[in-house]
Order: C-alpha cells, then structure tokens, then sequence
C-alpha cells in the first residue's frame, strides 16, 4: 500500500493556499471537527499520509507544508517559531476556520504550543508527538542539523535514507516510496538554501530564545495529549512526562517500538490513542 | 484585563417554590459566597451572557445574539423593573469588536431582560444599578438555534473584545444545566398559544403575566411530587458540562448537535450556551481555575442548579497572553 492508496477511498483535496508570503500547500479531507496536523523539522504533510483514514472518520484534516518545507514556498530568511505561529493564524483564518484541534510531530509540536499560549481561543484540543522546543541537547541538534543539510544539499537516495532513518525505531520502517517524495521535495531548485534557514533553530542562540519554558507549557489552557515512544531520538520520554504535568490540563501516553514517527511505525496505535482522546466527547448513559 | 467569572443557574421559582430549608440555606450560603468574591473583585464592569424565556425576545425578530446598549427589566415573578445601568459606549466597542471578528450579532437600544439577567445580578448585587454592565443575549429557547459552538466563538471574541480593557470586568453566564420545565414550542404550540405567547407576549397585562407564572409554579409543584409527564434531571451530564467547562475542554459539549443537548439534558439545557460563551471569554486569558463549583438538583426549583466561579490560573499567565486575541 502507497502513502496515497493508504486512503483511497477518502475524498480529499490538495491545493496550494496563499497565506501572506507563503504559497502554502494544504491537504484538506473529510468533514467534522478541524484537526490540523503539523509535521516536523525538514518534514512534510505526507508525514501523516498513513493516518487520514483513520482520523478522517472523525475529524476534518487539514496538513500542511509549514513555511520553507515541502511544497511551500521555500524559505529566504532564517524562521523561528513566531513565523509559523502567525502563518498557522493565517492560514486558519484564510480557510475560515475559527477553532481546531492541533497535533504537532516535533517541530509541529512545538510550534503548536506556542500557538496554543498565543491564541487559546483558537486551540481545542491538543496532541504533541515527541514534540521540540522543551530540550537544547548539543548531539541531537548537531546531528538533526548535519542529516537534514547533508540530505538538502545532496537530495540522493541514500542521503535522504539516512535523515529518514534517525526517525525510526525500525530502519526498515522507512520505505522506497517516502525516500522518493522527501527526495524529490528536497531536489526541488533553491531547496537546499531553505533548509539553511529551517535549521537556525538547531543553532543554540536561536533556540534558547525559542524554547518552550515551564511558562510557556503552564500558559496553555488546551487539554493536551504528550505522546512520547520508547526510541525517540530527541530525548526521552521523562521529557514528555514533565511536560504532561507542566501542562495546566496534560496528559501523557508512551508508545512502545517507535521512534520520532510513533504515527508512521505505530499507526494503528497512534490513530487511536488520537481518536480516543480528540474525540473524547462521550454520552453518559441516562 | 483583570478578570473573574460566575456562572450560575436561576429559577423563577426560588421563593415561589422552595425546596426544603436545608437546601434552601446550603443554595443562599453559595450565592453569599459568590456575592462576597464578587464584592472583594469590586467589577467595574460586568459582561453577562443570559437566556430569555419569551419576556423580551419573540418571533418576530429573534436574533440568535444580541448585546443590549440599553436594558429594562421586565419585572417577572415579582423581580424588580427598571433599567439596568448599561454601558452603552462598552457595549457598541463589544459589538463592533465582535461583528469586526466574524461573529454577527444585533445590537438593542431597548432591550428588554427578564429574570434570565436579572437573577444573578441580584444575587450578586443589590439593585438592578449596582454596577455598569454589558447584557449579551443568546437565544437558547426559540428553534431553530445554531450550533452549540457558536456560543464559544460569541464568547471567545467577547473576550478578544475585552482584552485591552483596563477595566476589573465580572464574566457571567446565568443558565440552568439540565432542566426541561415545560415551555411553548413553535413546532407544536396551539395556534392562539404561538401568537400570544411566542409571537407578540410582549408587555402582557398584570393579569396575564399572573396567569402564566402561576402555571409555571403549579407545573414545578407537580414535578417536584413526582408526577408524569416531565423529563427527569440528569446530574451525569451536569457532571460531564461542569467537567469540560472547569477543564477548558470545551468541545467535549460543543461537538455534539443539539439534539444530543435536548436528549441529555432536555430542551432547557442549551441555556448552559451562556456558560460556554462566559468561559470561553474568559479562556481567551489563558488558563483558569474554577475556585468553587457547587451542584445539587433541585426539581422544586426545576433546575439542575450550579453556580462556579472562576479565575485566571495567574497573573502571569495572563501578563503573557497575546492581546491579538481572536484571529479570522
């Protein structure tokens, strides 16, 4: 089964949106609650492409390409957190949509916590996957900078293998088919130079100024979901205990043989513990 | 803006109908409670979410919101009549504020309220004048209504209308949880009912608005002694609301459709539209901690009847909170 045939049955549509500067290419499919999906660092929407199905029989997805990444248009600058905050805004208010559940994977998290501390009233529920910002650990960002450039810089199969591997549990888990479409994102002309600017995050001065605090985490009035793996790469999962009980309404769910894509190598597990807790909106019985 | 809220049921039959002593102190001592927060907060402004029960708003233009500049007191079950104290420039900066956000509403110079606003001012004022405030009217009795989460986006851009007020603002929401006292429907209402009642009840005689009230008394007696015909509270899904609204959970009730309201909680229960609009307003602040929370059905009274009281988590966290407020 392909990322795509993944859901073929599925109505969806995929366009690309303006949103200020940003030509942003936007995944929209099914009907009911809106849950945005952000994906991570140097990633894309079709991160999620295994879990439409799944999460369409509940909700509205929107997943995106965030600014500088996919097939958005490609970064000029260096972008902090505040940049896809405002672009979320944006493109939230663009599709006229007034409220929605957030799931942010890494990078995707962190920004949603941020967007969920800016704009509460924008946020329902949240669900962070392994998500950034809460950790500056030298090794993890030198080796996420280095993999992610090396990959940009020389978009062939086995450069972007690589890259793809340090997000799995299980290198296998990385198939032909997503080498191909990170592949062919990260050869597009100009790519290289964008992610150059995605990663200014990686570098100490910018993220120490970007990070999630306990402020940060205790300003967040949405219920949120901390997901974290037993092989996650960033950090472990104490991170995401922590920030499950800096959170005013957190809670926290370890999944086992997975890695920074627990939604990819443990989908049906991931899809589940997603609808459980986003769709939680149970009848009592009277 | 510093900010504090109350969310709190009413009843007209609260001393026409009382339940026993005991619970009747137990609901008098909450209300104390809430009328001393609210006295040590000292409002300068307050904004109050409340229903109507065909008092003010009828058929012939029933807007699902509407926010008064000016505001009278149409004197039911023996409440006081009287103008409210409206700040009317508030309440056209709220308006605007709010139409501005993509949230339409209309906008009264001659609103009437019954005791839907006029209760819980009282219980936490002493006259009708007490203090400056701001009437927000949500329609959650006339079908057909709009989604429930229509309500949260009214009272999150309410808030986003509010955030550079400097003011100390009061949040209210007055309305019951599960209750279903019988009230005319247009869908099956007699003919002489809907044009009486529904339509044109406006300003009825003494006589009339006598005859009526007396009804509603003699309908809570009959409830209250157990007769058919009426639906039971539901203490559960008063349990489950209060949850989702003291956790900031809010779409745990407002993904539903309103039949699920009407089910769980009867055709009354979509008043708690007012709570989920004063908290969401108060959630543009960043998170809150409800302070108290009391509950207790009381069918004499016809209500599931809760009264909380909320605050900001901190003052840090609302220090920190982006004045951008609602974005479309």
């Amino acid at each position: 089964m392909s990322m795509w045939t993944s859901f073929d049955e599925v109505p969806f549509r995929v366009s690309w949106i303006d949103v200020g500067e940003w030509r942003t290419r936007v995944l929209d499919a099914g009907s009911g609650p809106v849950l945005v999906l952000l994906h991570g660092t140097g990633g894309h929407l079709e991160a999620f492409t295994r879990n439409i199905r799944a999460l369409t029989e509940r909700f509205r997805v929107i997943a995106y390409d965030m600014p500088g990444h996919g097939y958005t248009t490609h970064a000029h600058t260096d972008i902090e957190i505040g940049t896809y905050v405002d672009h979320l805004a944006e493109l939230l208010t663009t599709l006229g949509i007034s409220r929605a559940h957030l799931c942010g994977e890494s990078l995707g998290g962190w920004v949603a916590i941020k967007f969920a501390e800016q704009y509460p009233t924008l946020v329902d529920r949240m669900v962070l996957n392994t998500p950034g910002g809460t950790m500056a650990t030298p090794e993890v960002m030198e080796r996420i900078r280095s993999l992610s450039q090396a990959a940009a810089d020389d978009p062939s199969p086995e450069r972007v293998r690589s890259r793809l591997e340090w997000l799995m549990a299980d290198n296998s888990s990385v198939t032909d088919e997503l080498v191909e479409v990170r592949r062919a994102i990260y050869a597009r002309p100009g790519f290289s130079e964008s992610m150059k600017h995605i990663l200014c995050l990686q570098n100490p001065a910018v993220r120490t100024r970007n990070l999630v605090t306990e402020d940060t985490l205790g300003a967040v009035i949405a219920p949120t979901l901390v997901v974290w793996t037993s092989d996650d790469p960033s950090g472990p999962a104490t991170a995401g205990r922590t920030m499950a009980e800096q959170l005013h309404n957190g809670s926290f769910a370890l999944i086992e043989n997975a890695g920074h894509w627990p939604q990819w190598e443990q989908q049906e597990l991931y899809d589940q513990l997603m609808l459980d807790f986003l769709a939680r909106s149970e009848v009592p019985t009277s | 803006m510093p900010v504090a809220l109350v969310a709190t049921s009413h009843s007209p039959l609260i001393g026409l109908n009382d339940p026993t002593t005991e619970i009747r102190d137990e609901v008098r001592g909450v209300l104390d409670d809430a009328r001393a927060f609210v006295r040590d907060f000292d409002p300068e402004l307050v904004v109050m979410f409340a229903p109507d029960h065909y008092n003010g708003f009828f058929y012939d233009m029933m807007p699902p919101f509407c926010i008064g500049a000016s505001a009278h007191s149409v004197g039911d079950y023996g409440l006081p009549t009287g103008d409210l104290s409206v700040d009317k420039a508030a309440a056209y900066d709220i308006g605007a504020s709010v139409l501005a956000q993509g949230v339409d509403l209309a906008i009264s110079e001659d609103m009437q309220v019954d005791h839907g606003f006029v209760q819980p001012l009282l219980f936490l004022f002493d006259t009708l004048q007490s203090v400056p405030i701001v009437p927000i009217f949500i329609n959650c009795v006339a079908s057909p209504l709009g989604p429930a989460r229509r309500s949260m986006d009214l009272g999150s851009a309410v808030g986003a209308a509010l955030a550079d007020d400097d003011r100390r603002i009061l949040l209210v929401g007055s309305g019951g949880l599960s209750h279903d006292p019988p009230v005319p429907r247009m869908e099956d209402a007699a003919p002489e009912v809907i044009e009486r009642l529904l339509l044109r009840g406006r300003n009825p005689s003494t006589e009339q608005r006598a005859t009526r009230e007396e009804k509603t008394v003699k309908a809570a007696r009959a409830y209250a002694a157990g007769e058919a015909g009426y639906r039971e509270l539901n203490p559960e899904w008063d349990k489950l609301v209060l949850d989702a609204l003291s956790s900031g959970d809010f779409a745990r009730i407002v993904d539903h459709d309103n039949d699920w309201f009407v089910r769980e909680g009867g055709h009354s229960s979509h008043e708690i539209r007012t709570w989920i609009a004063a908290y969401a307003a108060l959630s543009g602040q960043g998170p809150y901690q409800v302070q108290s929370r009391y509950y207790r059905p009381i069918k004499e009274w016809f209500a599931g009847f809760s009264t909380t009281i909320a605050t900001p988590a901190s003052a840090l966290a609302h220090a920190r909170v982006s004045n951008k407020g609602v974005v479309r």
